[in-house]
């Protein structure tokens, strides 16, 4: 494992060089900021407010300036503000995060209860029905594009039988038609490694040696072919679960979910460059942190890495 | 050698008339696609209409075949351009080596410590929705994971005995590239893009359902689905028939993808 150092050297790094980039097409993108966020009211502008306003944002100065008064702002976390709401773009992302983050864990949670027991069960029943059902749902689970998956569950489950709201949030019930939808476009993808994981174990000698020494079929599934199965499937659970976060703003926006990335979607249809701005770091911050998590994560699963073998 | 079975020669002949129909679309198109007809608004499947109307009267089998244009024709675009950047930046890196190598595959690792969706839409934030823009964005994302792939098949294939062999024979670098490594290449090139090319046309299609895409009133299957939203329960076909649509052409890359994947594991298995 690389040190933790290191890593954050070059994190530092990428978000220097992330924010000159965003910076950069802010500057270069059509229109003015300027007259983006007095033109939100409605009202006639004067040359006289358009002066003010420049000086306020400090656009009068020149480029470079500029551009280390915005990081200088942005270490101490202040991004600007939305032009849509004029709210600190900070506070904004801030109160739409929790609702993201519950929504990619109940959908994780959907994904365990579908996948897991799918997965073993297909590789267990090796050529049985059920492996022939898990082969299909991975397919289609590969096929069918989440919004309309949730297009027609909305239709169906809110629509028709009136069961469950179709948007907002709130209660548990408004959660669970988008966790549905995100998690089983997800399982898809594990199903087929799970029950490819377990198949390479259950061939391996450990496992005769279990068996060998007596002990009961579900011990042996357990604690020792399950177990080990569980190593390529976090190898592609940090990728997923970045994957996911990017997977809840279809979500987000199809179900009117005030998530983060609705919250950009509306952004980005409105030109509101600094929320858009401000997403990339916090969409920055999490990935990286996810990434680190995983490869943390390796040494509890698979304790003899820690010996300095990668991989 | 196997014989042709029956699953094959459905999956051929089902790509052979998805691919003609792509190409065809504008001279097959019963009604003009973008035509209002507000007389005839949310019609079911008839005579006229074989696959019903939308809410502005619309005829919906035509919107169909011109979005197949939109969406898996720009896709297959994208795939295009992505292997005119990838292939070149994987065949220097990896002939090459040294500092090119390692500029290039920093910027590789960056691009790919991020999830793909999450780039594309960033980068479709910055540069504002539209289908060129989103074009941009998705072949930004994508070209990265041929450029590694074309790159470690170089030089693994590089190191072998036989390369060598060609070598010392006096085969210079460009007869050795186009007629020892190039086949490898193309092999692994072939299977990932059509396994990919079903993640690029649901990219587009999401993309453009969430407003970042294909702007209306153009017929991309993603936005049509966006724009019939609000009338699915009065017709629901406008719901079933673009999103049937979008994954009977994914299943069937899929499928593809799959064989093919197999076929040329077999193949490197010899």
């Amino acid at each position: 494992m690389k040190n933790v150092g290191s890593r954050f050297l070059e994190f530092v790094l990428f978000l220097l060089v992330l924010s000159f980039i965003s910076f950069a097409f802010i500057k270069l993108a059509p229109g003015d900021p300027v007259m983006g966020m007095l033109k939100a009211d409605e009202v006639v502008v004067t040359e006289e407010q358009v002066d003010k306003l420049r000086e306020e944002l400090g656009f009068d100065k020149p480029i470079y300036l500029q551009y280390i008064n915005w990081m200088l702002a942005f270490f101490q976390f202040d991004l600007g503000y939305s032009y849509m709401t004029k709210q600190p773009v900070i506070e904004e992302l801030f109160s739409r995060l929790p609702s993201t983050l519950t929504l990619t864990a109940t959908s994780l949670v959907v994904m365990i209860v579908v996948a897991f027991p799918l997965g073993s069960l297909a590789a267990i029943y090796r050529n049985s029905w059920i492996d022939h059902v898990s082969r299909l749902f991975a397919l289609l689970g590969a096929s069918i594009p989440s919004f309309w998956l949730g297009l027609l569950l909305i239709h169906l489950v809110a629509v028709q039988l009136d069961l469950l709201p179709s948007m907002g949030m709130g209660t548990w019930k408004h959660l669970l038609l988008p966790s549905v939808t995100l998690g089983l476009a997800m399982a898809a993808v594990y199903v087929r490694i799970l029950r490819s994981s377990l198949l390479d174990s259950f061939g391996q000698d450990f496992i005769r040696a279990a068996k060998a020494r007596g002990l009961s079929r579900k011990r042996v599934f357990f604690h020792h072919a399950f177990r080990h199965s569980l190593l390529p499937v976090l190898t592609i659970f940090g990728v997923s679960l970045g994957s996911l976060l990017g997977g809840t703003v279809i979500i987000e926006v199809l179900f009117a979910y005030p998530g983060i990335g609705k919250l950009v979607v509306d952004a980005i249809l409105k030109r509101d460059y600094p929320i858009i701005q401000g997403y990339i770091f916090i969409m920055g911050i999490l990935v990286t942190v996810i990434n680190l998590g995983v490869d943390a994560s390796y040494h509890l699963v698979h304790p003899e890495l820690k010996r300095g073998k990668r991989r | 050698m196997k014989g042709i079975g029956t699953g094959r020669l459905l999956l051929v002949l089902t790509v052979i008339v998805l691919v003609a129909l792509l190409f065809l679309a504008p001279y097959i198109t019963p009604h003009d696609p973008l035509e209002a007809d507000p007389g005839n608004r949310l019609q079911p499947m008839n005579g006229e209409h074989l696959l019903g109307t939308d809410h502005l009267g619309r005829d919906l089998l035509s919107r169909i075949l011109e979005g197949a244009q939109a969406t898996v024709g720009i896709s297959t675009l994208i795939m295009l351009i992505v292997l005119v950047i990838g292939i070149p930046i994987g065949i220097l890196s990896g002939l090459l080596g040294g500092i090119i190598d390692r500029i290039f595959m920093r910027i590789t690792d960056a691009f790919m410590a991020f999830p793909d969706f999450i780039v594309a839409i960033v980068l479709s934030g910055l540069l504002g929705p539209g289908m060129m823009n989103l074009m941009i964005a998705i072949a930004t994302v994508k070209w990265t994971s041929y450029a590694r792939l074309v790159r470690s098949t170089v030089i693994s294939e590089k190191q072998k005995n036989y390369i060598l062999v060609a070598e010392l024979n006096g085969a210079s670098t460009l007869r050795v590239m186009s007629k020892h490594i190039w086949p490898h290449i193309i092999g692994h090139v072939l299977v990932l893009s059509t396994l990919d090319i079903g993640k690029v046309i649901l990219m587009i299609a999401s993309l453009s359902y969430i407003g970042l895409g294909a702007q209306p009133p153009a017929p991309e299957w993603g936005a049509m689905l966006n724009d019939g939203r609000a009338y699915f329960h009065l017709a629901p076909h406008l719901m079933v028939v673009p999103g049937l649509a979008i994954v009977f052409v994914v299943l069937v890359s899929n499928l593809v993808g799959d064989r093919m994947r197999d076929y040329y594991d077999v193949r490197s298995g010899e």
